[in-house]
């Protein structure tokens, strides 16, 4: 794939996160809507897969996806805190499906389809072969540098694009895309190190330690008992306890 | 008969207005699009996805109801928005830092310093007409000088040695460092001196336990009344005041209170100069059901980028193009310091230490649990720690830029309390393009058009981006000098939650959407509440004092002008949030039944007669404010 070529891709794909809300909202649009079908039509495993390629490259930990990039370290990383599949999850409920003015409604627009779609095309820019793992995703195969040069490509080819003379809704891709690209990884360095994966929300309790926590020596001793307090009051600087 | 007064969103600054206009008898109605957390014990916990989650969390931008989707905005940009629904709005998360803003920000002021600030987009007034509003909240809330952990005595260290000078007062006049002046009730009792929870009950603990989770929702210590808890955001501070106004003002009123309310329009009548609000209509989230209703006055007080949305969605009028222009952010950054020591990064207030650079803006520590660690982290426009820039320079001097990651971050994070962090709080300038304005890509939710927010971050002006780059590296500069082995500067995209600006008061008719006064230019008998008034970034302090402050003003300027009465800040003392009487109406009402233990004591009404006018001759409550309350409580427990 062409630099150019890539850059009208991604101004496509751009469009595809904005149609996602707009499609059912905006009969006009749905002349975008083939390629929109096609990029949620990807497999629930392939989409998967590839939030578990970010995780892996975010905190490697000594699993599968880490030795496919050739990056590991010992100990648990993000994939044993699930943290793909949480990303996966929030991108599904990121944007509300449409309502009218006075009306609501509860659904919402699958995105993480059409995300890892545009990661694995970029991906396959980067290295059309990847690597030897069984993983379906092109993304999760890749060497862990080849990783980080498709994140390069998804962050700086999409500040680079001008989008603003495309139509609608292509005409704001380019802002999206860097949202979308810019805070995930923010997203799995969270999940990974919150309770996320052994919450009950029907108890509303922890089911066990999260794998964060024990990797951060956070709450050491602890359980999954939260403090009410330390132990670390110091006193006043200087014993000053007001000003003027 | 209309309301008098009908406030729309119970965050920062609603509250204040509707506290002191039911003080003064006044007929005020409270509307808040979120929910009320009338019982935190119960509902709010000390984890992070389950409070922070921006889409899913008990603390998010979205409908009482968990299982409804969060509410959307476009953000066309990397970036991202922290702002909250709910009684108490952003401040159920906010960390309490009161600082006073920079006097360099305020009309006439003349000091050697001036052209180092954002002089077009000045307060329409001088610092010294606002310092007897600061006075009033600070006295109100009330705000302290923070305490001591070990994270800040290591932020004081590195300050020390980089040879700043100490601040010992309430403002700012140099680079300087200090302790935060903040809205965190000092420890007492057993309060930052147990971990055991056994002993960390009220009242046997008072103000801050030092259990690190501001960012959660303060419900400590466990057991206190709601207006007793430590942290002053408002759903313990003014919202408990605005409720019981009866009870502790003679001639007060009680605020009605209406969650889950929706406001999607400001009704107006006539046209042109003579464009007068007279009412608003909102929507009961629980129902779908409209309902509207008339007003004499109504204030704006749904935050910076939702009072723009309705300002539009309400078709009113904007005829110099300024609604929603001139949002400022204080265009965060963020450097991680590592650490051989302890730093007891995840205990205690989020922060509460600061430097303060005149010009340039300030410094923060800010200690945080192992998630928003890691969000920190890899929230960044700097692309990836020794791989890629994203076309972003860094000349901090800090030892990796961009995101941290791969082997790098499990290294790094494998004890988050050997870290520190400093955040850097830039002076920002007012410009016209960073602006809140209404999606064309995403189409309307039940409350009408959403709001598109846009920061157009790589080309802020010279200033904002040079304060940025100094102050970088100041803080990479104080980390080293603290005993830092290795400093990470992770050039953040705009993390949204100082918010500013975006309906400001200015002295320029041309550039400005509020009169000094605080009401619209453009529509009579509408106030604004919130930080969206507020002229500028103030000059890098934390916003929340200074909205307040100008709140309180504001409301004096409504109950002069359409209520005929007269100014009582200067004249009469404010009576503290966490006075006895407060107190005790709080008790009295039952206002969180399930945090009575024992059961709610009978205490009598206070005798009207008895109580001061509106707080008139009562002294002031310094330090030990939580020792003093703690007292009060166990004598009306002990009545009853
Ligand atoms: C992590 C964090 C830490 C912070 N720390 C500090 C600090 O230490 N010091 C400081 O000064 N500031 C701090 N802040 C910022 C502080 O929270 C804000 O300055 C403050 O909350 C702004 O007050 P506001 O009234 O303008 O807006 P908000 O507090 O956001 O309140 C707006 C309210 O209006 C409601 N609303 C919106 N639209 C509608 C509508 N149409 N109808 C009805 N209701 C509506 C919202 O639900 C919300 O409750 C922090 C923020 C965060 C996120
Ligand atoms: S650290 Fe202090 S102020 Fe913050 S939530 Fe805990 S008790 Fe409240």
């Amino acid at each position: 794939m062409t630099d150019l070529s890539r850059r009208q891709f991604l101004a496509r794909a751009g469009g595809t996160v904005l149609t996602a809300a707009a499609i059912a909202a905006v009969p006009d649009l749905l002349t975008w809507r083939g390629w929109y079908d096609e990029a949620v039509a990807q497999e629930p495993d392939v989409v998967l897969d590839t939030f578990n390629g970010l995780a892996a490259m975010l905190w490697p930990g000594d699993d599968a996806y880490s030795e496919a990039q050739g990056v590991t370290t010992d100990g648990p990383g993000a994939i044993a805190t699930n943290a793909g599949r949480h990303i996966r999850e929030a991108l599904d409920i990121f944007v509300p499906a449409p309502d009218g003015p006075g009306l609501a409604n509860d659904g919402t627009v699958p995105l993480s389809g059409g995300i890892a779609s545009m990661i694995n095309v970029v991906a396959t820019s980067v290295n059309p072969v990847g690597g030897t793992a069984p993983f379906p995703s092109t993304f999760a195969r890749l060497s862990f540098d080849d990783k980080v040069e498709t994140w390069r490509r998804l962050e700086e080819e999409t500040r680079a694009l001008d989008s603003s003379s495309m139509p609608e809704p292509f005409a704001h891709s380019s802002g999206v895309l860097q949202f979308v690209f810019g805070v995930l990884p923010g997203f799995v360095q969270f999940f990974a190190f919150s309770e996320i994966d052994v919450w009950d929300p029907a108890q509303r309790a922890l089911t066990g330690r999260p794998v964060g926590w024990d990797h951060a020596s956070y709450l050491e001793g602890l359980g999954t008992t939260t403090p009410e307090g330390w132990d670390e009051f110091l006193g006043y600087y200087q014993n000053r306890r007001s000003v003027g | 008969m209309a309301r008098d007064v009908i406030v729309i969103g119970a965050g920062g600054g609603g509250p204040v207005i509707a506290k002191e206009l039911a003080a003064r008898g006044l007929d005020v109605l409270v509307l808040e699009a979120g929910p009320r957390h009338a019982q935190p014990e119960q509902e709010w916990r000390h984890l992070e996805n389950e409070a922070n989650n921006i889409l899913t969390g008990y603390f998010r931008w979205g409908p009482a109801d968990r299982d409804k989707p969060a509410w959307l905005r476009e953000t066309p940009q990397n970036s991202m928005m922290w702002q909250l629904s709910g009684v108490g709005g952003t401040t159920q998360h906010y960390y309490g830092n009161c600082p006073r803003a920079l006097p360099g920000t305020f009309a006439g002021y003349d000091g050697a310093d001036a052209d180092r600030y954002d002089r077009a987009h000045r307060f329409p007034f001088t610092y010294a007409d606002l310092v007897p509003y600061y006075e009033w909240v600070e006295h109100t809330l009330p705000v302290q000088t923070a305490a001591m952990g070990t994270k800040e005595s290591i932020f004081f260290r590195g300050a020390e040695r980089m040879g700043l000078p100490v601040n010992t007062s309430k403002d700012v006049t140099g680079d300087s460092f200090r302790p935060q002046e903040n809205a965190i009730l000092q420890p007492g009792g057993t309060a930052g001196r147990t971990t055991d929870a056994s002993q960390l009950e009220f009242p046997q603990a008072q103000g801050c336990t030092f259990c690190g989770y501001c960012f959660q929702g303060c419900y400590q210590p466990r057991k206190a009344p709601r207006n007793l808890k430590a942290k002053r955001s408002t759903d313990n501070s003014y919202v408990p005041m605005m409720l019981t106004a009866d009870a502790w003002s003679r001639g007060g009123r009680a605020v009605e209170l209406i969650t889950d309310a929706f406001v999607t329009q400001i009704r107006t009548e006539g046209e042109g100069d003579a464009t007068t609000a007279r009412g608003v209509t909102w929507r009961i989230g629980s129902t779908g059901e409209e309902v509207t209703e008339d007003a004499q006055v109504i204030v704006m007080a749904a935050g910076c980028t939702e009072n723009p949305r309705l300002w539009f969605n309400s078709g009113l009028p904007n005829p110099n193009d300024w609604v929603g222009r001139g949002y400022t952010d204080h265009f965060f950054d963020w450097v991680i310091g590592e650490f051989e020591e302890d730093t007891g990064s995840a205990k205690g207030v989020g922060s509460s230490a600061r430097a303060d650079f005149p010009g340039l803006g300030g410094l923060e520590n800010v200690g945080l649990p192992p998630a928003l660690q890691g969000f920190s982290n890899g929230f960044s426009d700097g692309g990836m720690a020794g791989h890629y820039t994203n076309g972003l320079e860094d000349g901090s001097g800090a030892d990796t830029h961009g995101r941290v990651i791969g082997a790098d971050f499990a290294r790094m994070t494998s004890d988050v309390n050997r870290l520190l962090n400093v955040l850097v709080i830039t002076d920002d300038d007012v410009e016209p393009q960073n602006r809140v304005t209404i999606s064309e890509s995403y189409p309307p939710d039940e409350h009408g058009a959403v709001p598109k927010v846009v920061f157009t971050q790589r080309q802020r002006s010279a200033r904002t981006q040079a304060n940025r780059e100094a102050l970088a590296a100041k803080a990479v500069e104080l980390l080293r000098a603290a005993g830092a082995k290795a400093t990470h500067r992770i050039n953040w995209p705009p993390l949204v939650l100082h918010v500013q600006s975006t309906m400001r008061m200015g002295e320029d008719p041309a550039d400005s959407v509020a009169t000094p006064e605080g009401e619209a230019r453009f529509v009579k008998r509408l106030f604004f509440g919130d930080n969206s008034v507020l002229a500028n970034g103030l000059g890098g302090p934390n916003p929340t004092l200074t909205s307040q402050a100008v709140a309180t003003r504001t409301a004096e300027r409504i109950f002069a002008r359409y209520f005929g009465g007269d100014p009582w800040v200067g004249d009469e003392s404010p009576v503290s949030s966490v006075d006895a009487v407060v107190t005790r109406a709080v008790l009295d009402r039952g206002d969180d039944p399930a945090l009575m233990d024992p059961a709610p004591p009978a205490a009598p009404a206070p005798d009207p007669a008895a109580l001061p006018a509106t707080g008139a001759g009562r002294l002031p409550l310094l330090g030990g404010a939580a020792a003093l309350a703690a007292r009060q409580v166990i004598r009306l427990r002990e009545r009853a």
